[in-house]
């Protein structure tokens, strides 16, 4: 999987990916070192069918010098490319609370928010592996099902548990204390069928 | 008799009307799929998310579609949310957002046009541009001494070392700034900061609710603007595991 990046300016830290060339050093050493770790295996190893897996994959930051040339370069190598972009971080207000995003992964995208906090980058990184790549197992799930999401996270282990808290920074705060998080105020939709309320109480489609 | 066929008459070219459509976001999204992504896509998954966004719709709400997210101003989306109820997000709150997902965006592109008309949101973006050019843009709400809130919270809030050196203990503090500068309407959840859900508003008692109160309550602030005017804006903080 190649990681198409281009760094911000330091005009505009808006610009570009969103991140420093610093940054995205520090996103990508903090991947390797999970790598490393390997922190990507779940609980058991085993597919659908109880035989044991190995997964084989290839990680290479790549530098281009704006984010329409990412664009490009992911149209040219979709099977294999994702572009490295800020943002992802969502606060979602809900009847029984409130619920956070810290980071967005969607095919050919990778959202991160923080550059240090590399178990969340690693987690994001390994979605776009396992369900967007060209090569992407079929036992982990044809794209998006209910069985892959939400508490299938916990379920699946390794680095799909949420295991990092987020760190309290000056960035963190910013993202926090201004308008730049997108907000979500559910409208009242209501009176709610059973149907939709489940889906309401669990991000997912009623089927 | 005749009242019969001609509710028969009328109802058919609407319901043909209605699947034309959905069939136009569904070919429009696959298209614009890469070849290898095909043969996953979930056509009946796509027409869920449609149909989400019509029941939104229906209540005169709606979602300005992703890909306008990233692109433009935060006077841009501002006038969009308080002028003509357009938030800054779609629904889905997973950490992964499925190509399937562009089927909502795509019926709220359409939902919009026929609300407002034809280029509504390139007619928004050309009037953020020109007030933000004219310094009349969206400006964040300040504190008034220019610090920040959690520098706020580190000199003021007792309990700040409960959050030193805890992994789990999470408040989210949320209130809004009224157009005189003062927080009001300040809510205090808490949860598990490993599983990203807060879930429940911490009830009166509390000693983090009380505390959280004080704080904010003495706090002055410049409120947000916009046309230059003072606007009512709303802040938020994530008190946890402080590094």
């Amino acid at each position: 999987m190649n990681v198409v990046y281009a760094p911000n300016s330091e005009a505009d830290p808006k610009s570009g990916s969103g991140f420093s060339t610093n940054e995205v050093s520090e996103i990508e050493t903090g991947i390797k070192k999970e790598l490393s770790a390997q922190t990507f295996h779940d609980y058991q190893n085993l597919d659908s069918d109880g035989n044991p897996y190995e997964v084989k994959f290839q990680i290479n930051f790549v530098q281009v010098p704006t984010l329409e040339e990412a664009y490009q370069k992911y149209e040219q190598e979709s099977d294999r490319t994702t572009v490295l972009e800020t943002g992802g971080y969502k606060i979602k207000y809900t009847d029984v609370g409130v619920e956070i995003t810290l980071a967005t992964t969607s095919l050919g995208h990778l959202k991160l928010n923080s550059s240090i906090d590399s178990h969340t980058n690693t987690h994001e990184l390994f979605h776009s592996l396992v369900h967007f790549a060209k090569n992407a197992p079929t036992f982990f799930g044809s794209g998006y099902n209910q069985e892959n999401q939400g508490p299938w996270h916990e379920k699946f282990g390794g680095i799909f548990s949420y295991k990092e808290t987020l760190p309290l920074n000056q960035q963190n705060v910013t993202d926090a204390t201004t308008s730049t998080p997108t907000i979500l105020i559910i409208p009242n939709m209501g009176p709610y069928t059973e149907e939709q309320q489940q889906f309401i109480d669990s991000g997912t489609l009623p089927k | 008799m005749k009242r019969t066929v001609l509710i028969f008459i009328l109802f058919i070219p609407f319901v043909g009307a209605c699947q034309s459509e959905e069939k136009i976001i569904v070919g429009k999204v696959f298209s614009k799929l890469p070849e290898y992504y095909k043969n996953k896509f979930d056509t009946v998954q796509c027409m869920d998310f449609i149909e989400i966004g019509k029941r939104t719709s229906l209540k005169d709400s709606f979602f300005l579609p992703s890909s306008y997210i990233a692109l433009h101003t935060t006077t841009f989306k501002e006038i969009l949310k308080r002028e003509y109820n357009i938030f800054e997000n779609n629904i889905f709150t997973n950490d992964v957002i499925i190509p399937e997902s562009q089927c909502f965006d795509e019926y709220m592109f359409l939902a919009i046009n026929k609300k407002q008309g034809d280029s509504f949101l390139g007619r928004i973006e050309k009037k953020a541009d020109s007030l933000d050019k004219a310094g009349m843009g969206y400006k964040e709400p300040l504190l008034a001494n220019k610090s920040n809130l959690i520098d706020v919270f580190k000199d003021k809030f007792k309990y700040i070392a409960d959050f030193m050196d805890n992994d789990q203990l999470t408040l989210f503090i949320a209130f809004d700034v009224n157009k005189e500068g003062k927080p009001k309407n300040i809510r205090v959840y808490e949860g598990d900061s490993r599983t990203h859900l807060i879930l429940s508003e911490v009830n009166t008692s509390s000693k983090y609710r009380i505390e959280v109160l004080r704080v904010i309550s003495e706090t002055k602030w410049e409120p947000a603007k916009l046309y230059g005017k003072p606007i009512e804006s709303n802040q938020h903080l994530l008190l946890n595991k402080v590094k």
